[in-house]
């Protein structure tokens, strides 16, 4: 410090301890915010007012840049052929846009690419508004935003039944995840969120079909979602899992480790090509 | 008996030793076993780890059919496994679960079962290529040949029908892959079905018929088998790599006793070691997770176990053809579900024959083993087949390697269906031109040395 500072008038001290307060106060609340995952705020915005003009005016805006591309003005889509096709958006609802969104597939980079899961490429509050801007154009058509606050209560023994019913022809028992058809893969639900699990099921992506709720009612929903995140979280009682992905890895470890450490076990205990055996025995 | 044999007494065994030797001349008949001798290369040993896997099998079964109840009759689960409290399930998956999460070691033992079952055909297979390519197969040893081949025919019954008793999702769907092949048989293939499961599909008698089977009449097949197989053995005697010593005459080895029995046992107690291993750390058809069978659902690209692969890819890779001849429609699984793999097991079965005719034209009897370039034309078909029979196997995971490749499943399809026609074609003639080329150089060093030694040990 240089020995010519002058010294803090009181006025300084004052204004340096509201300073100081204040700095605190805005790191209590930021650690607040990061604490409880700025679930607050977010629930604060997901209340807001969907239709209301900013959020719409900001949603058409983002549309315009992002989306309407491929899904044309005002969602009314473009001939799906080439590079730039899309089908109309007009009508397929919340659900659809929300997911789309959310697990990171659109806005896809190329149409002929297949719909992959990737982190969402866009903030949240700008995929609040595209939802609303879609939504709009269509008022009240295509399933919602579902609900499913309850999942974590749902009936596992009923989430498992469903989930054979209506899920593992396509994503297998483990929900492992399989090739169902030329471009698509059925994913492996690892790493989707109980939400996007749920819209997924009303809003049916790619070549997986729409559950509506005469096919999946509220609970059984619910109760879907809770066994795929339990089946996740489940110990294997028997042990290593590998991977859960049924016969062809239990066939691949049975060959290398198991008819493979028998191989080396023989080799050891026989004799080797060429090796004279001893002189004793024989007819 | 002398003196000098009552001096040697040591302990109440040889008391019971020599009254049962007075009475039923044990040592004289037994003496020449003992020494019977097994010749010691390594690869002589594959059989005897499908041996060992069978006992395991038959150990840890007996253990399994303690618990298990084959009955299709739905009771309520009320067991500790959350996910199915409450549901209605049928008896036989309700004593499975309890076998995994209740009984003592249950879960254990039905893993170890798992594992011994798939390395048990894993061993087969190898042994039996070990026997193919080193002609082995020879007169005089035709017979044992097709009693192994009926033993690995066995091995897949047992192993389809064990698949099944569980009764959970993916065994169901095994089954009724099985029985949709079945009904396919023109003209008596319903009946069969019909039989088989003792009514109109999903039947109620199934589990019973297939329980049976897997526990009573198959393995009695297999031990019986497996018995002809090694007296066969014993009557025919070894067959040997050709050395300075052995020869077409004699059989040089260890003696079966202590030599080759100790070798046995410690690969008997490696065989247990690595099973028990496989079944305590590695999870093997959880099927708690899948949950029960239920007759209208599938999922449809349901994996068998890996030595099933080879025809459930035969049935995915094979077009939809269907056909009338004669006002008989001929359902597209007929071809690759029953045809094409009962021509496979026929020319398999038949092969010692088919080698001697066409391929040797050698009908004498041989007990020296041959390697695989002396004869280029059995190794080419022979290493052609497997490579067939491996390409249909990676076409039973078409789905799983489409999703893994990150390529569209019919065009991985397409891809295999080529694949198993040129790929194996190709290479069997590749193998052909190497041991041929192989052959060729070995008879012209042996012409080499034997024309002008001197010169050849000059360089
Ligand atoms: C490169 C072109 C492209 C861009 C850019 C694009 N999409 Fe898509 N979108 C597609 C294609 C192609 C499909 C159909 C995919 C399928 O079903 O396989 C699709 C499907 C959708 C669907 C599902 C429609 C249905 O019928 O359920 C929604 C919702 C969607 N897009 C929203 C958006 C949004 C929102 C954006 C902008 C953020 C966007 N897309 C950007 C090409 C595009
Ligand atoms: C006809 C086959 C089929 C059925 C039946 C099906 N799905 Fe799907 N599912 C798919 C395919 C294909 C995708 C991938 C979509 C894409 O990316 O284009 C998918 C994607 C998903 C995703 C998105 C995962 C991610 O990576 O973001 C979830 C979650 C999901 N499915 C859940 C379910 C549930 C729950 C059910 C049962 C109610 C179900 N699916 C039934 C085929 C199916």
């Amino acid at each position: 410090m240089p020995a010519a500072a002058p010294r803090p008038t009181p006025d300084r001290h004052r204004r340096r301890r509201a300073l100081a307060i204040a700095t605190g106060l805005a790191l209590l609340v930021a650690l607040v915010n990061v604490v409880f995952g700025g679930g607050l705020a977010a629930a604060q915005e997901d209340e807001a007012d969907i239709s209301s003009d900013a959020l719409l005016e900001r949603g058409a805006q983002i549309y315009g840049a992002q989306c309407a591309l491929c899904h044309g003005e005002a969602g009314r889509g473009l001939p799906v052929d080439g590079p730039d096709g899309g089908p109309p958006l007009i009508g397929v609802g919340p659900a659809s846009v929300d997911f789309m969104i959310r697990t990171g597939r659109m806005p896809l980079d190329n149409a002929n690419e297949r719909l992959s899961h990737r982190p969402q490429q866009m903030t949240d509050e700008d995929r609040r508004a595209i939802v609303a801007y879609v939504t709009s154009l269509a008022p009240g058509e295509g399933p919602g935003i579902p609900d499913i606050e309850g999942w974590q209560q749902a009936d596992l023994s009923r989430g498992l039944h469903q989930f054979t019913t209506h899920c593992a022809a396509c994503h297998g028992p483990t929900a492992a995840g399989v090739a169902v058809g030329q471009r698509d893969v059925s994913s492996n639900l690892e790493v989707s969120t109980p939400l996007e699990i749920a819209e997924a099921v009303r809003s049916g992506p790619g070549v997986m079909p729409a559950f509506n709720e005469e096919i999946v009612p509220q609970q059984d929903l619910e109760a879907i979602v809770a066994w795929v995140m339990d089946l996740r979280e489940r110990e294997s009682p028997g042990g290593l899992a590998i991977g859960r992905s049924g016969p062809v890895s239990e066939g691949f470890i049975a060959w290398v480790l198991g008819l493979g450490l028998l191989m080396i076990v023989m080799y050891l205990l026989g004799e080797k090509a060429d090796e004279e055996v001893d002189d004793h025995g024989g007819e | 008996m002398s003196t000098t044999d009552e001096s040697r007494r040591q302990s109440p065994l040889d008391d019971v030793a020599r009254w049962l030797d007075d009475r039923l001349r044990l040592a004289e008949g037994t003496q020449r076993y003992w020494r019977k001798a097994f010749p010691a290369h390594w690869s002589f040993l594959i059989g005897e780890v499908a041996l060992f896997s069978l006992v395991v099998l038959l150990f840890t079964g007996t253990f399994l059919a303690f618990f298990y109840v084959p009955d299709t009759r739905l009771v309520v689960y009320d067991g500790p496994y959350v996910p199915l409290q409450g549901q209605e399930i049928s008896a036989a998956f309700d004593s499975t679960l309890r076998l995994s999460f209740e009984v003592r070691g249950g879960l254990v033992m039905r893993q170890i079962h798992h594992w011994a079952a798939l390395v048990f055909v894993a061993a087969i297979t190898v042994h039996m290529l070990r026997v193919f390519f080193t002609g082995a197969f020879r007169r005089p040893r035709e017979l044992n040949w097709v009693v192994g081949v009926i033993l690995l025919l066995l091995a897949f019954g047992a192993g389809f029908t064990g698949y099944s008793l569980p009764d959970d999702l993916l065994s169901g769907t095994g089954l009724r892959i099985g029985y949709s092949v079945l009904l396919g048989i023109p003209f008596v293939g319903p009946l069969i079905g019909f039989i088989a499961l003792g009514g109109e599909y999903p039947g109620t008698d199934v589990l019973g018929r297939l329980h049976i089977l897997h526990v009573m009449l198959l393995p009695a097949g297999l031990i019986g088998l497996v018995g002809a197989h090694l007296a066969i053995l014993v009557r025919q005697k070894h067959t040997q790599k050709p050395s300075k010593k052995a020869t077409n005459t004699n059989v040089v080895g260890e003696p079966l006793f202590p030599n080759q029995t100790l070798t046995s046992l410690a690969l008997f107690a490696f065989t247990i070691a690595v099973l028990a291993m496989l079944g305590g750390l590695f999870e093997i058809n959880p099927v708690w997770l899948y949950g029960p069978y239920e007759p209208f659902q599938v999922f449809a690209p349901a994996q068998p176990d890996w030595y099933m692969g080879w025809l459930e890819g035969l049935l995915r890779l094979w077009p939809n053809w269907e056909f009338t001849i004669l006002g008989l429609t001929i359902p597209s699984t007929l071809l690759p579900g029953v045809i094409l793999p009962g021509l496979i097991f026929t020319v398999v079965g038949a092969w010692p024959w088919i080698d001697a005719r066409w391929i040797t034209k050698d009908h004498e009897e041989h007990h020296l083993l041959q390697r695989p370039r002396d004869v280029p034309v059995r190794t080419g078909i022979g290493v052609g087949g497997f490579v067939f029979l491996l390409s249909i196997f990676i076409a039973g995971g078409n789905d799983v390697l489409a999703s893994n490749t990150a390529t569209g499943l019919q065009t991985i399809s397409a891809i295999l269906r080529v694949g198993t026609i040129v790929v194996p074609l190709l290479i069997g003639w590749i193998a052909y031109r190497i041991a041929k080329g192989l052959k060729e150089n070995e008879a012209a060093a042996a012409r080499a040395t034997r024309s002008e030694p001197a010169s050849g040990a000059q360089q």
